[in-house]
């Protein structure tokens, strides 16, 4: 238990030392704390775990895991990077070591093919809709590095240097990991009926 | 749409049309999932998650009690069979080995610093103390009358006052430890220097620093600590946590409270001629407002120029708009913010209130208007901190104002000055509807 009293925060702090502090207080064991942190980076935890699990069921065990490492790591936070971009590193680390896991399961159980998903909805019957979808589960079919590269620098924006930062990985690796997935998704791409199609729609 | 078969000429994939698709991709994020759970799914998930991260504090905590009861265990098994096996040799004649020297068992003595002044009668290990001598670990330092001053490691100084004595020993974890036995410590730490980590320990409770100036006093009733910069970590005897910031003192195990300015004055005074700070802060300590975690100078200015107007101080302020936040009286916290941002405009408290303010008219008091005034009140300043926020914030405003084509602006200009914002994507989503909205 922490001591919340409001005279304990000294000034209105700056983004980066409420981020601090809001660390600290989680990792101090201050559950208002605990709660608000994960409150904040719930959404983008859950959005990386989503594609690196390839829009897996399994998405939010891995949210979860890496939510919890969060948590735990929370107290060593020292406010030399973003809350998000610190966040982004641990889940990409929970999510590979759990890749490795499972690495031999998923070996037996080959995700060489991955038959399209039916869709429900009025919003999901769109034909672009249920292309991105698709493209999103054949993103999830590429080796877990590739993918991590792929998904960090194509969709949440990360520059190739913080890639190879988080990941751990040299600036060239990650080059050669992004080029590598677009190649193979490519490939992909045009072994798919569907989105053949809306490939040609998106470059005329 | 329909899926066709016919060929696609893969001559487009090049690698501008493969960027192309990974963006649209992006931009849609379909797998966004995070936004498909409800509210209330939402803050069930966030509830699990700190339950189960808590459970599994305490699974740990179990674990590694039980793994150390196991190495205790093991440990005193080896040294029984060694005290066995060596009364059997010894008992049935049996020859051993030659005996070889003892292995040490008292922790070697590390050099860590040395002392840099002495006043009175102090002693290391019984032995008198001048300047420069070297410390280490595990010698004892006693101060009978006077005060001595030492630099345990680079950016720490360290005085001992009164009747007082302590000993150094390094931590498992590799921590610094001050076992404070009577008397008044004072520590002083550069946050900014790159040190080692330091804790003081008393029979009380531990207090971990985290870059700060303080002081610990030893009573045997009870320790007590005061903060004059900065903040410490406090973990008394039952384990119990908690955190003292600048201008407070707390009887470990009592209430805090805050320390009074004359309190504070003859502290810094003090802490000066035990050689840890170079100087007293320029200004008259006892004017300036409890809140001491090294304000810029300019500020510092400020508040003291225009103290003979001020009713209450900066925290006094803050801690009202939390109270009023928690209870949900946003016209009383907004009052408060317009007070604070009043009394002390060129302070970076101040400046914070502009947009804290403003995020409040916006959201909780649904005035944009006014909300708009203070975003471009912070924007047309020199403060850079918030600037981001100011600017979503203005763009928000201006949304709820139905002042579209400024919206736009604004949002194009944000993209530009910040690519890799985190708003990025919720400006890129709001500009399309805009770019819609004007075709």
């Amino acid at each position: 238990m922490v001591d919340s009293a409001p005279h304990l925060m000294p000034i209105e702090p700056t983004p980066e030392q409420a981020d601090q502090w809001l660390a600290e207080k989680a990792g101090l064991g201050d559950r208002e704390a605990q709660l608000q942190l994960v409150d904040r980076l719930l959404n983008q935890v859950r959005r990386t775990a989503s594609y690196l699990a390839g829009g897996e069921d399994d998405a939010d065990d891995l949210a979860q895991a890496a939510m919890i490492r969060i948590l735990g790591a929370a107290a060593e936070y020292r406010g030399d990077c973003s809350l998000e971009y610190w966040a982004e590193r641990i889940t990409v680390h929970t999510c590979a070591k759990r890749f490795d896991k499972f690495r031999r399961r998923r070996q037996l159980f080959s995700r060489t093919h991955v038959p399209a998903k039916a869709v429900t909805g009025m919003e999901e019957a769109t034909d672009a809709h249920r292309a991105r979808r698709r493209l999103a589960e054949l993103l999830g079919t590429l080796d877990t590095k590739v993918r991590t590269a792929m998904v960090l620098h194509y969709l949440n924006g990360h520059r190739i240097p913080e890639v190879a930062d988080i990941t751990g990985a040299p600036i060239n690796t990650v080059r050669g990991r992004l080029r590598t997935g677009r190649k193979k998704l490519r490939q992909k791409i045009l072994n798919d009926p569907l989105l053949r199609v809306w490939v040609k729609e998106v470059i005329p | 749409m329909k899926p066709s078969n016919q060929s696609y000429n893969p001559k487009p994939f090049s690698e501008d049309a493969d960027e192309k698709i990974m963006r649209n991709l992006a931009r849609n994020d379909q797998l966004g999932a995070a936004s498909c759970l409800k509210d209330s799914n939402r803050r069930m998930f966030i509830n699990d998650i700190v339950s189960a991260y808590n459970e599994q504090g305490e699974h740990r905590i179990d674990n590694r009690r039980f793994q150390k009861r196991v190495i205790v265990g093991a440990i005193a098994a080896a040294v029984s069979a060694v005290f066995f096996s060596s009364w059997l040799f010894s008992s049935h004649g049996i020859e051993t080995a030659p005996k070889t020297a003892p292995i040490a068992i008292t922790p070697s003595q590390e050099e860590f610093g040395e002392i840099l002044s002495v006043h009175g009668n102090v002693t290391i290990d019984g032995k008198a103390a001048a300047p420069g001598d070297n410390l280490r670990t595990s010698e004892h330092i006693a101060v009978a009358n006077g005060h001595a001053s030492f630099a345990p490691s680079t950016g720490i100084r360290v005085a001992l006052s009164g009747r007082s004595g302590a000993v150094i020993r390094r931590t498992r974890d590799g921590k610094l430890d001050v076992s404070l036995e009577e008397g008044t410590l004072w520590a002083t730490v550069d946050p900014t220097a790159k040190r080692e980590r330091l804790q003081i320990t008393t029979p009380h409770g531990r207090v971990t620093v985290k870059g700060t100036i303080f002081s610990v006093t030893h009573r045997p009733s009870a320790s007590e600590v005061s903060v004059l910069r900065g903040t410490v970590e406090i973990v008394d005897k039952t384990g119990q946590k908690y955190l003292l910031s600048a201008g407070h003192r707390r009887i470990i195990g009592r209430e805090t409270e805050a320390i009074t300015k004359e309190t504070l004055a003859s502290d810094w005074k003090r802490l000066a001629s035990f050689s840890l700070i170079d100087a007293v802060p320029d200004q008259d300590v006892s004017s300036i407002d409890i809140d001491m975690a090294q304000p810029p100078p300019a500020e510092k200015t400020t508040l003291k120029q225009s103290n003979g107007r001020r009713t209450s101080s900066v925290s006094e302020l803050l801690a009202q708009v939390r109270q009023h936040r928690r209870k949900k009286e946003w016209s009383a916290a907004a009052s408060s913010y317009e007070t604070l941002i009043q009394q002390y405009p060129d302070t970076a408290a101040g400046r914070v209130a502009l947009v804290s303010l403003g995020e409040l008219q916006l959201r909780d008091l649904h005035n944009p208007r006014q909300a708009l005034k203070l975003f471009n009140r912070y924007l047309e300043g020199d403060a850079r901190e918030l600037i981001r926020e100011a600017m979503f914030g203005k763009a928000r405003a201006l949304k709820k104002m139905g002042s579209f084509s400024e919206e736009q602006m604004v949002l194009r200009r944000f993209l530009d000055r910040f690519p890799n914002a985190l708003q990025r994507s919720a400006v890129e989503a709001r500009l399309t509807e805009l770019e819609k909205y004007f075709e």
